[in-house]
């Protein structure tokens, strides 16, 4: 007996361990698990509290199919909800409940109270939890979701009765480790009309859905996860084939520089980054209208596609036609690059849906087509996709998804004077963020108005600290090009002529 | 439990489900309350039939049960669905369309 290796110690040791650490259960739903730390406590109970539409339910029915498709077997239980309008909700999100359910992988209890059955006496949960365990034994469920719980606690008129029972469930769902999901409304600006579960649970996650101007966002918060580290910041999520949440990841702080440059498309322009932009950094054109920054980024572009290298050109303010037209004037011909698919566009009007959509569309763009660079054209246009702090959300989770892909990301920004005046190039506050910018201005003399282009900073690499000027001819930007005859007039105005000159050169 | 008789073969049967969960007490409180409901108001003309949903949950789930004790009224129809341990005598009979002078 004495005779208990030290090596049976050191397994009794590690085995204590691992049952002292909290074993997680993933969701699968998109970017959820990561602001969990991994997923849901598994063997208990966590409670989803928001507003009417905030997808709660969708929350639940995910967990509950991507289980199922693990083969883990769960039990929907809905107090409100009919099933037939549960399974049609989650066909729109792509999930088949009706196979699932075939399969013997989920099973929906429509646990609706009758709105016309009478309350005479006490009654009790008993009954219920009898039912759903003989349905969890034969069926082998380990995980229960119950929708809308506030349904069917309101059937008591007493709040301390509604409690016990609510202390009796949890602990009979602890009791058969159960990993639980419960579903509660919140109203108004009541955190929880039964707060008294949020202390109850092991996990407690917020969802709701707000108006800024006119556009909606939603937005998960964890409020408490015991025995685990969790992100405790509120992260927007949107609906796209389920539900996605938007977690600013960590990524962006721990990604080493690559150290390798790109070139500008201007050699001059190289000369003074000391050889060119940082690939896959993110850098700033910003200036007023007209000062030339499409130009500069279009040059950029096309020399990468002339590489082989993948551009994807998000434009909130020109369309695509618009965009490859004007350029003819300055000899950027995009044509070739689109035609052969190396150069995609994706056109919006910033204002036609929440941010949160056109950031995930953006970011399924990006692993959809896998481009090496980015260009944004205009930061300045997000604002209509709400305010300055949504802007400045979109724009930085770009930033984030961008390095963590390894592409460069060139935002343009349209200045107004109130920005110059205040210093700030991004306009929304997120200059810190970008390792390159360059500011692009005007420069009015007696005689004329001329273009100057200054690099603001440029993280990690030498670079000019002049002030150059230049200008933007049928050869496109020419910096410390000397003033001739045909430079661009300020506002775009006279493109129309150089254009038909370029058209020649075009068919050679 | 049967109370059918022969004399009251003109007037309406009443069929009862009830919802128990084991010997739990307000599912034993509710068949004593509904025996002697019956026995009351429906002498030999009501039949009632016991679920133990902690036996049997697939009848519990056909019948969308969700709390115990439940009492179904099946027959006569429409049907009648009573939460509870039918301590309120007044109240379930008025559920159950039972009116005083007619008892």
């Amino acid at each position: 007996m004495e005779k208990r290796s030290e090596k049976s110690i050191e397994a009794n040791k590690l085995n204590l361990v691992a049952s002292t650490v909290l074993e997680k259960v993933p969701t699968g739903v998109s970017g959820l698990d990561e602001i969990l730390h991994g997923g849901l406590p598994s063997g208990r109970c966590t409670i989803v509290a928001g507003g009417p539409g905030t997808g709660k339910s969708i929350l639940g029915l995910e967990f509950l199919a991507f289980r199922a498709q693990n083969n883990i077997p769960g039990i929907f239980v809905t107090f409100e909800e009919r099933a037939d309008a549960l399974r049609k909700n989650a066909m729109t999100f792509g999930i088949d409940l009706g196979a699932l359910e075939k399969s013997g992988g989920l099973f929906i209890m429509d646990a609706r109270p009758n709105p016309e059955a009478v309350v005479s006496g006490d009654f009790d949960l008993k009954g219920m939890l009898a039912i759903i365990g003989g349905k969890a034994a034969k069926m082998g469920a380990r995980q229960i979701v119950f929708d809308a719980i506030d349904v069917l606690l309101n059937l008591y008129s007493d709040p301390i009765r509604e409690r016990n029972e609510m202390y009796m469930l949890h602990n009979w769902l602890l009791d058969h480790e159960f990993t639980s999901l419960i579903t509660v409304k919140n109203e108004g600006n009541s955190y929880n009309q039964h707060s008294y579960l949020d202390f109850m649970m092991d996990c407690v996650i917020l969802m709701n859905a707000r108006q800024l101007e006119q556009v909606t966002t939603r937005r998960i918060r964890v409020v408490k996860y015991r025995g685990s580290s969790y992100s405790s910041n509120e992260h927007p999520f949107i609906f796209k084939n389920g539900l996605r949440v938007i977690p600013l990841s960590s990524v962006l702080l721990s990604r080493t520089p690559t150290m390798k440059h790109v070139t500008t498309g201007s050699k001059k322009l190289d000369a003074m980054l000391n050889g060119g932009y940082m690939k896959s950094t993110s850098i700033l054109l910003a200036g007023q209208s007209g000062t030339g920054k499409t130009t500069a980024a279009c040059m950029f572009t096309k020399s990468a596609c002339e590489r082989k290298e993948k551009v994807l050109y998000v434009s909130y303010e020109e369309s695509q036609e618009a965009i490859v037209t004007n350029m003819r004037s300055t000899g950027i011909d995009l044509t070739p690059a689109l035609k052969s698919g190396i150069l995609r566009f994706l056109n919006f009007m910033p204002e036609s849906r929440a941010a949160d959509e056109h950031l995930v569309d953006t970011i399924d763009a990006i692993d959809a087509f896998k481009p090496a660079h980015v260009v944004v054209d205009a930061i300045s246009a997000c604002g209509r996709m709400g305010t300055t702090q949504t802007a400045f959300e979109f724009v930085t989770r770009l930033i984030n998804a961008c390095k963590e892909r390894g592409s460069t990301l060139i935002l343009l920004n349209q200045l107004d004077r109130s920005d110059e005046s205040s210093g700030d190039v991004s306009g929304i506050g997120i200059s810190s963020l970008i390792d390159t910018a360059l500011l692009m201005q005007y420069r009015r003399t007696p005689e004329q108005t001329q273009r100057i282009i200054e690099i603001v900073k440029a993280r990690g690499s030498m670079h000019s600290n002049k002030i150059k000027d230049f200008i933007i001819t049928e050869k496109g930007i020419e910096i410390g090009g000397k003033l001739r005859g045909k430079v661009k007039p300020p506002a775009g105005a006279g493109r129309a002529a150089s254009a038909k000159k370029n058209v020649k050169g075009v068919r050679k | 439990m049967s109370g059918v008789n022969k004399k009251n073969v003109g007037q309406p049967c009443y069929f009862f489900l009830l919802f128990v969960a084991g010997d739990e007490p307000n599912s034993t409180l509710a068949q004593t309350n509904l025996s002697l409901i019956c026995n009351k108001h429906l002498a030999g003309r009501f039949n009632i039939e016991i679920v133990d949903v902690i036996e049997d949950f697939s009848t519990a789930i056909d019948y969308g049960v969700i709390v115990t004790p439940t009492l179904i009224l099946m027959k006569p129809e429409p049907r009648v669905t009573i939460f509870g341990n039918l301590n309120d005598a007044k109240k379930v009979l008025a559920a159950l369309r039972l009116k005083e002078e007619t008892l």
